[in-house]
């Protein structure tokens, strides 16, 4: 298709009727300023080329001119399949449509369908015709940086050729809604990350299923420990079975009691020979009574003599300790007298050494003073010339700081007198002196006497020439040059002046008094550091002469304690060496010790010499005591006596003790012993014993059913074995309908990653023709960039340098760029199956630089060798270089 | 004179049959509603006693009502004796299920066995329990009969739980009892219970099987014996009388197209009525739309029988070339179509007929194509 003129009436601001002409094949272009209404030439066209002439969309209302009565016309003449057509439609008003095709005339919606039909569009689809058709290849201003999104029809269209290139691909559209039904039917089961979905049927059947065998699992426990607890007393019953009967009870007890009755009897035939056994007792007893009268006789007997040898032995020892009482006595006497002695001597020894120290300390006392006092007067010293420094600094100071000011006056002054010169020089009057060739006469100026002449001097000052032998003639300058002089003298005065208020005689003297200036500085620093030496450690002058009073009272107090010392004693030592002193008291110290020490011995010496002598009197009284006592039983002759008597009476009891005994024996021997007794206790305790063990057995048996059958009871095991049976069928249920679930979603899962696969699989079969198409438009703009389409021929990416970049991550001269090109890609796709509709750009490539916008000139260019292109753009200047036909309105 | 009586066992009172849902309350009526109907079966014939082998309860924890649930029968049949004995599934243990039917309060028509001594139940008539006391016993509780003294004339019945030695061990519980027990014990009638069908193992020596059947592949219709002694203790007779409510069938469907599938549905609806607890194989192939024809005719038959449960291990389901074509005639969806027929699994298979039933139904999508 070739569009050859439009015309356009009541659209827009084109009131009137307007054609656009300059039409023709390859690109043409239309610059023209914003508001110039190339936008509304555009929708003029797309209403022209894809509405019914009798639409009265809202788009057209709103598309025509405001408030014209007129009907919104729009005429297009173009060429397509080899025919020249023209196609006219009145919308809105006065509707109607007509078409020529070479001089065959249609008129409404004929006219309407036959445009359609010469341009290959298909009306009656769901999308618009200008979305269903070629209308992508229209692009509106402002969405040039759009990728194209294509409806089906428009694939469809593509398709045809595409597919004509790589065989037949359908179904496509179907199966992306399966995909969503898919997605949908899983994601209502699980996360993406695999999880069932709470609230989904998967999620729910899991719940029951970890309820139910969470339920099972504790029931089973339950059971186990019903099984446990039956066992236990079922093994407790048959337990009991065994424990004893009452009839067993019975016997037991009967077989006690005959066993008790043996035994009494046993007991009561042992009980006569208990009398015998008595009697040989006795006997015994009284035997054993009369042997103890006669050794208790024997020992007596023995006593006495033992007592009256001691008693000899303990009065001597008695003296001898008397006579050692008295020689202790005797040592601690010397002692005290050794002790007493040495104590004076260390006392007086002490005196002495805290007399040399106090000297001592005297002497130090009147050092420190003297040495303070020579400090104190070196630092006021200092200190006076510091003073005297600085005031001599400050006098300088002064000056320093009126140097300027002199300095000042003394350039006003030779300035001033400086000027006085120049204008007497100036002013004066001159005058010229020739002296006469071999004149004899001398003429001396100002007392000097001429050799040459004098040319053309000023008079500036009074000046006397004297001839000889003629006379002077006195030269003075005129007031003027008399009042420059008054000038100079004034500012030397003021100079002399500014001096003599300082104390200065001349400038000389202010450059010497600044000189000393600098000096006297340096001499307070000196003086200052000096002085801080002379301090250092030692405070201030203040503190050095109360260092001094501290001193001075030390001193007093040493003296005065001194003086008190030599009033009280004698100390032929005082003149001694300290050190000397020192270690003769130390001496006297240790005799003095020694010599306490002695009279401690001394004293200890006579306490046990005490000691002993008290021992000795108190045993000695003792003995005394035990000897009468024993003298008290009588004398030693009628002990044996009575020793004598008791041996015979003892030996009549033992021949009585013995016939008990053997009395005694023959009884044992006939009557029961007491083994037999011992083995019938044993018995009696046996029998009763083993009763009371299993009659206790029983009772804890017994306590034991009890127990086991309350927690029987407890356990609250009715239903347990149909609830386990419920439970575990209501499991397999559950389990059955989550493998139900299970599969149905596998199976959605493995329908949609299959069908996902195929899609993925066809959109890069289906895409390789227009990434094939769209290669050489992207080499001239993006060299060596591929671009990334999916099934719907949708760009999704863009990949340069091995690095993938989404689409609407690119820049938006980019995306505007590969938009571009993709279209004139597909375009060259439609035109190889005859269909070559125009590509329209409006206000496109407004986001290039130069250099991408040289190169989508160059593409558009190859472009348009096989297609017509139309440029809609208010930058004529930036298009061109485009090489563009340009268009132009007729009104 | 001769003595008759009923011999019954494995009653299970309580079963829960909860894998059938809201039939398992039916099923679990029923097996109580059989006591009435053996009851009325005793009176009929003239027998006063009733016998059971064991496992009158399905556990030997029941809950309250449960346990109840029997006794309130028998003591509404008063003029009958019910002798019961424990089994496999209700074995007698310490503070367990008899010991609290005893504490509950027994009316005088029913009677324990849970002692192994003789126990005479009526004049000249002594039975011989063997009760058991674990769910597994290892022992025969039979020997003791050997040696078991009796009154000269009387006649003695021998009643045990277990499966016979060297008979089919198809019973429920290890327990075995020796088949020569009857001659050896002087017997003139040993009664078993435990296996789940009416079976004479010898002459005098019978299964009784159970009044209402409770599984597949087992006895398909509930039954009791009517047992007649004579004085001298010869056996005269032994009836089987059914008692049963429901039958319990399995059945077998083939299918190979529609139109088997249909007429197959059609005789078993015939052949099967309200009673039918229904176990159905179904086999052979069926296409995708035969497939939804199938669970709509298996939505028909469950309503028709009391539970209908199915089988389809054996059952190919498989798309025709139509529905092939259904899926699309071409493109992308009928690729995918293809690759799934063509792996043939079973997700395969599911993912092939989820995508043939989403292109038929309310998401079908228009084949593509210009519209016009």
């Amino acid at each position: 298709m070739i569009i050859k003129s439009l015309e356009v009436e009541g659209v827009g601001k084109f009131a009137q009727s307007t054609r656009v002409e300059g039409f023709g094949p390859g690109v043409n272009m239309l610059a023209a300023h914003n508001e110039f209404g190339k936008s509304t030439l555009l929708k003029a066209l797309r209403a022209i080329v894809f509405m019914r002439h009798t639409s009265k969309d809202s788009w057209l209302k709103d598309l025509a001119t405001s408030d014209a009565e007129l009907p919104l016309r729009v005429a297009l003449e173009f060429e397509a399949k080899g025919m020249a057509c023209r196609l006219e439609k009145r919308f809105l008003r006065r509707v109607s449509a007509q078409l020529d095709v070479n001089g065959a005339l249609k008129d409404g919606s004929k006219a309407d369908e036959g445009a359609w039909d010469i341009l290959g569009l298909k009306p009656g689809s769901k999308q618009p015709l200008d979305k269903a058709g070629f209308g992508f290849l229209w692009v509106a201003q402002g969405t040039s940086a759009d990728a194209p999104a294509l409806p089906e029809e428009t694939r469809n269209t593509l398709s045809d050729a595409i597919n004509a290139q790589i065989g037949q691909v359908a179904g496509g559209d179907r199966a992306r809604v399966l995909l969503k039904t898919l997605k949908a039917s899983i994601d209502a089961q699980v996360t993406s990350q695999g999880r069932s979905k709470t609230g989904g049927d998967l999620e729910r059947v899991q719940t029951t299923l970890a309820r139910l065998t969470q339920s099972l699992e504790d029931a089973q426990a339950q059971q186990a420990r019903f099984e446990a607890l039956i066992g236990s007393l079922a093994q407790a019953e048959a337990a009991l079975k065994s424990a004893i009967t009452p009839a067993q009870e019975a016997d037991q007890k009967q077989a006690i009691a005959l066993a008790q009755n043996a035994l009494q009897t046993a007991r009561l035939e042992r009980a006569s020979l208990e009398g015998l056994q008595a009697q040989a007792e006795r006997a015994a007893l009284v035997a054993q009574t009369a042997i103890a009268r006669v050794a208790d006789l024997e020992r007596c007997r023995a006593e006495l003599q033992t007592a009256q040898a001691l008693l000899e032995q303990l009065q001597a020892a008695q003296a001898d300790a008397a006579g050692g009482l008295e020689t202790a006595r005797q040592h601690i006497e010397q002692a005290n007298v050794q002790l007493e002695e040495a104590r004076l001597a260390r006392t007086k020894l002490t005196q002495a050494l805290g007399l040399v120290t106090l000297l001592q300390e005297r002497d130090e006392a009147q050092s420190a003073v003297l040495r303070l006092e020579a400090l104190i007067e070196d630092v006021q010293t200092d200190h006076e010339a510091l003073q005297a420094a600085r005031a001599t600094w400050e006098h300088l100071n002064r000056l320093a700081k009126a140097a300027p000011k002199l300095d000042a006056l003394e350039a006003a002054a030779l300035q001033a007198e400086a000027q006085a010169r120049a204008q007497a020089r100036a002013g004066a009057a001159r005058f010229s002196i020739d002296l006469y060739p071999g004149t004899q006469q001398t003429i001396s100026l100002d007392g000097t006497i001429l050799k040459k002449a004098v040319h053309g001097q000023s008079l500036e000052n009074a000046h006397r020439i004297e001839i000889s032998d003629v006379g002077t003639i006195t030269l003075e300058p005129g007031p003027s040059i008399a009042q420059s002089g008054q000038d100079a003298l004034a500012a030397h005065a003021a100079l002399r002046d500014a001096l003599s208020a300082l104390g200065l005689d001349d400038m000389q003297s202010a450059r010497d008094a600044l000189h000393a200036h600098q000096g006297a500085q340096g001499q307070i620093k000196g003086l200052e550091a000096s002085l801080q030496r002379r301090l250092k450690g030692l405070g201030s002058l203040d503190n050095l002469k109360a260092q001094v009073d501290h001193h001075r009272a030390r001193l007093s107090d040493v003296q005065a304690s001194l003086d008190a010392v030599q009033a009280d004693n004698e100390f032929p030592h005082t003149h001694g060496d300290i050190m000397t002193l020192k270690a003769e008291a130390q001496h006297a110290e240790r005799l003095e010790h020694a010599a306490q020490t002695a009279l401690e011995q001394a004293r200890s010496r006579w306490q046990s010499a005490s000691e002993l002598l008290v021992g000795c009197e108190v045993r000695l009284e003792t003995h005394l005591r035990t000897l009468k006592s024993r003298l008290a039983q009588g004398s030693e002759s009628d002990i044996a006596q009575r020793l004598q008597e008791a041996r015979q009476e003892a030996a009549g009891a033992q021949a009585k003790a013995d016939n008990a005994v053997q009395a005694l024996e023959a009884a044992r021997l006939a009557l029961p012993g007491d083994d037999q007794i011992a083995l019938l206790t044993t018995r009696v305790e046996r029998l009763t014993s083993a009763l009371q063990n299993q009659l206790e057995a029983r009772s804890q048996m017994i306590g034991t059913v009890r127990r086991l059958e309350g927690q029987l009871s407890e356990a609250g095991c009715d239903g347990l074995d149909a609830r386990i049976a419920t439970l575990s069928d209501d499991l397999e249920r559950a389990q059955r309908e989550e493998r139900r679930i299970s599969l149905a979603l596998n199976a959605d899962t493995r329908l949609f990653h299959a069908i996902k696969g195929r899609l993925e699989s066809e959109a890069i079969r289906f895409s390789a023709p227009v990434r094939e198409a769209i290669a050489p438009y992207l080499m001239s703009v993006f060299p060596h960039a591929k671009l990334a389409l999916d099934e719907g021929l949708e760009v999704k990416g863009m990949e340069r340098a091995g690095l993938e970049s989404r689409f609407d991550f690119l820049s938006t001269g980019t995306q505007e760029q590969i938009a571009i090109l993709v279209r004139l890609a597909l375009a060259d796709i439609m035109a190889r199956s005859g269909e070559t509709p125009p590509i329209i750009l409006d206000d496109a490539l407004v986001y290039a630089d130069q250099g991408r916008r040289e190169a989508m000139f160059d593409a558009l260019q190859h472009a348009g060798r096989t297609h017509q292109i139309i440029i809609l753009t208010c930058h004529g200047d930036t298009f061109g270089s485009l090489g563009a036909r340009p268009l132009h309105l007729v009104s | 004179m001769s003595f008759r009586f009923l011999h019954s066992a494995d009653w299970q009172i309580g079963k829960p049959f909860a894998r059938y849902g809201q039939t398992g309350a039916v099923l679990r009526a029923a097996r109580l509603d059989a006591i009435d109907r053996l009851a009325q079966a005793a009176r009929q014939r003239g027998a006063f006693h009733v016998l059971v082998a064991g496992d009158v309860y399905d556990t030997e924890t029941p809950d309250a009502l449960t346990r109840r649930g029997p006794v309130e029968r028998m003591r509404r049949h008063s003029d009958l004796h019910f002798w019961l004995m424990p089994g496999n599934h209700d074995p007698h243990r310490p503070s367990g299920l008899w010991q609290k039917l005893t504490t509950d309060g027994l009316p005088s028509n029913v009677h324990l066995m849970l002692d192994a001594a003789p126990m005479t139940i009526a004049p000249n008539v002594v039975v011989l329990p063997a009760p058991l006391t674990t769910k597994h016993e290892t022992r025969d509780l039979t020997a003791w009969w050997d040696k078991a003294a009796t009154a000269q004339g009387v006649v003695r019945i021998g009643l045990a739980h277990g499966g016979v030695r060297e008979f089919r061990s198809e019973g429920e519980s290890p327990n075995k009892i020796d088949p020569d027990r009857k001659a050896s014990a002087g017997l003139a009638y040993l009664g078993l219970g435990d296996w789940h069908r009416t079976q004479e193992v010898r002459p005098g020596l019978w299964y009784a099987g159970t009044p209402e059947p409770d599984r597949h592949n087992s006895q398909t219709e509930g039954a009791v014996l009517l047992v007649e002694l004579h004085q001298d203790g010869t056996l005269g007779s032994v009836e089987r009388i059914l008692t049963g409510y429901h039958q319990w069938a399995e059945q077998t469907l083939p299918v190979t197209d529609l139109q088997s599938l249909q007429d197959g549905i059609d005789q078993l609806v015939d052949r099967l009525g309200p009673r039918h607890v229904v176990r159905l194989h179904v086999e052979g192939m069926l296409d995708f739309a035969g497939h939804q024809v199938l669970e709509d005719a298996l939505e028909r038959l469950g309503a028709h029988v009391t539970h209908l449960e199915t089988s389809r291990d054996d059952l190919a389901v498989r798309p025709s070339q139509d529905e092939l074509e259904a899926v699309d005639f071409d493109g992308i969806l009928r690729s995918v179509a293809d690759d799934l027929l063509a792996e043939d699994t079973p997700l395969a298979q599911a993912a092939l007929l989820r995508l043939w039933t989403l292109t038929q139904g309310p998401n079908r999508q228009p084949p593509a194509g210009p519209q016009s």
